[in-house]
């Protein structure tokens, strides 16, 4: 990884956000590299998903910039940076629930594709051939993820741990160089853990992407990720290799306030950490 | 590679899998064959209509069916525009009566007023529909829901004013189309010209719906948020719609004073808004099959009432059938909305759902 440490993709400088009087983020400095799997954690409230939605532009924060292979994001609408390499899922799936899955995927490759009303109302031409090129393209990320035999199913219908792989598949489809994933292991069961890790580290390498990862997961994120930053408050905790953040006193009072310093002895606190959300 | 999780969960939420799924390609399969077969069948019945009619009932009867049908054609076209703006692409819009109108005038004017070809005419009054559509789109699009619809019924209220003005400051009791091509004077030509539209822009919609500009407008009817995220750009999206659905509208508009031989500031009013609305909630939202449906409601609905006596007397009541049209479709749209919200396309659902089950059955045993 030396050469992922020199190119930084993603600079967030003096990132706030205020919603009224209440200071969501507070001054916060981020930088993720090329290939990169970054794990932003805290307790709720922190601030984790509003800095998520500042990337894909959800969210106009009140000050700072946020700088993505060299661009300035925040001077872009939301609806532009899917084409400039960002991928996301939701906390809470969001799938285009009428559609079939394969519909969902092919959906979220709409800002690689060209086709207008003049081309797209003829059963012909160069909108069918371009759709073509979608499906074929779609149906190989769904089949990166093992999710062919759903692929005509109404996405709405489907289990909610499918649900979350379909809204992997729209996050990946247009190989982004960053994947912004907000809680991917919430409503994984305990045991399946280690292979969501694993499948996480698989698209990675796959794709070549990036990952901004907000999860609560303690055990995932220290298997899966390069780097963590601790957020608390909307400010910056601690930041660094995640067996060091996450041993660090300061780190775990915030996490886990007075209720988790009865039971420091006990279990390890990473565990507890995971019990306490899922 | 494939999640082993994904798979037990789906092992334990559908019972068979495997046959499933080549059984379900198959019906895909046979259900693009379906639409297609019945579209063919659909235009041969539509082309054939007019002369199994006069061979059955003979050219001169009182009820005159291919008539009603260019009507009900004509008003499948606004429900089709209607649709792509509320159904699909979920902007509830109550102002396509107001291109209806105003199309129909601008129509009616060029055509008597200023001695333009009939070809002209139409053609003029669906893009200036269009237009229309974008100067009203755009500001209309600032906002949304209960404030859009609003809005636009007042816009349809306005229109339909300002149309009624006209026709009092010229003295006319009637803004008569005149000029009218030989051949469209004659009532199979014209109802063959309007079914052969029908089917184009049906045709045509379809495809728009399945291409990007459709899943684009799908996509954020289902999640504004997440379709954003993708790359669509939610404005453009529903200007768009709004124009497609202004120009259809025009296209209607202008059919329809061809049919009537006359445009009236009542196309433009609310009672025709909540026929353009019985139209797509009663045939189902978002469907081509239930516009189609809505407007055969739409349409026959007054021709049934007029079978009633009028004056009708209940008891002591006397009521004037005409006036019970808008009373009707309200009342039908209220129960359409409690009943069955999928609307009348979704009942050949349900029963393709029976069928399939019944076979699934089958299959097993």
């Amino acid at each position: 990884m030396s050469e992922t440490a020199t190119t930084s993709l993603l600079d967030i400088r003096g990132l706030t956000v205020r919603f009224g009087g209440l200071v969501a983020i507070n001054a916060l400095d981020l930088h993720i590299s090329e290939g990169e799997i970054f794990a932003l954690v805290g307790p709720n409230g922190a601030g984790k998903t509003t800095a998520l939605n500042c990337i894909s532009g959800l969210i106009k924060p009140s000050a700072g910039s946020i700088q993505f292979a060299g661009q300035e994001l925040l001077t872009q609408p939301a609806y532009k940076r899917a084409a400039l390499g960002i991928g996301r899922t939701f906390q809470h799936v969001q799938l285009f629930t009428s559609m079939s899955v394969l519909d969902n995927v092919l959906t979220a490759q709409h800002a690689q594709l060209r086709a207008g009303i003049l081309t797209g109302i003829l059963p012909f031409g160069p909108s069918k051939r371009e759709d073509a090129r979608a499906r074929a393209h779609a149906r190989e990320t769904l089949a990166l993820l093992g999710l062919t035999q759903y692929a005509e199913q109404p996405a709405g219908t489907l289990p909610f741990g499918v649900q979350k792989l379909v809204g992997v598949a729209r996050a990946l489809v247009l190989r982004p160089r960053l994947v912004l994933l907000d809680e991917p292991a919430a409503g994984v069961p305990p045991p399946e853990m280690d292979e969501l890790a694993h499948k996480l580290r698989a698209w990675r390498d796959e794709i070549g992407t990036a990952l901004l990862l907000i999860e609560h997961n303690m055990p995932l994120v220290q298997a899966v990720s390069d780097r963590v930053c601790v957020l608390d408050y909307g400010s910056k905790l601690a930041e660094g290799e995640p067996q060091t953040v996450l041993s660090d006193p300061a780190v775990l009072e915030a996490y886990l306030g007075r209720a988790a310093s009865q039971q420091m002895t006990g279990q390890t606190p990473t565990q507890e950490v995971s019990h306490a959300e899922n | 590679m494939a999640s082993k999780h994904a798979r037990e969960q789906e092992l334990a939420s559908l019972d068979s899998v495997q046959p499933g799924e080549s059984r379900a390609s198959l019906l895909q399969r046979l259900s693009t064959w379906r639409i297609g077969l019945a579209g063919l069948v659909g235009i041969i019945l539509v082309a054939l209509l007019p002369t199994i009619y006069d061979q059955i009932f003979g050219f001169s009867s009182g009820f005159e069916l291919h008539n009603s049908v260019t009507m009900i054609a004509i008003l499948a076209i606004a429900a089709l525009a209607q649709n792509v703006l509320t159904g699909t692409a979920a902007q509830p819009s109550l102002g396509n009566a107001a291109f209806f109108g105003v199309s129909a005038y601008i129509l009616t004017w060029l055509v008597s007023d200023l001695n333009q070809p009939f070809w002209v005419g139409i053609i003029v009054a669906v893009l200036a529909s269009a237009a229309l559509g974008i100067i009203v789109g755009g500001p209309a699009l600032r906002i949304s829901g209960a404030h859009l619809a609003i809005a636009t019924l007042g816009l349809v209220v306005i229109a339909g004013a300002l149309l009624n003005l006209w026709d009092t400051t010229a003295g006319r009791q009637n803004y008569d189309l005149s000029n009218i091509p030989d051949f469209l004077t004659d009532d199979h030509a014209l109802y063959y010209f309007v079914a052969a539209i029908l089917v184009i822009v049906i045709f045509l919609v379809y495809h728009l719906l399945r291409a990007r500009v459709g899943r684009a407008w799908i996509a954020l009817r289902d999640d504004e948020t997440a379709a954003e995220a993708f790359g669509i750009n939610l404005t453009k999206y529903k200007v768009q719609a709004f124009v497609i659905s202004a120009a259809l509208t025009g296209l209607a508009g202008a059919l329809w004073a061809t049919w009537a031989t006359t445009a009236s500031s009542s196309m433009s009013s609310l009672d025709q808004t909540i026929a353009f609305l019985t139209m797509i909630i009663v045939g189902g939202l978002g469907s081509i099959s239930g516009s189609i449906l809505g407007a055969i409601f739409v349409g026959f609905l007054p021709i049934l009432l007029g079978q009633l006596p009028s004056p009708l007397a209940l008891g002591s009541v006397q009521l004037q059938v005409s006036t019970l049209t808008t009373g009707v479709y309200g009342l039908l749209l209220l129960l359409a909305l409690i009943f069955f919200p999928s609307g009348l396309s979704s009942l050949g659902g349900i029963g393709s759902n029976l069928v399939r089950r019944v076979n699934k059955r089958g299959g097993t045993q």
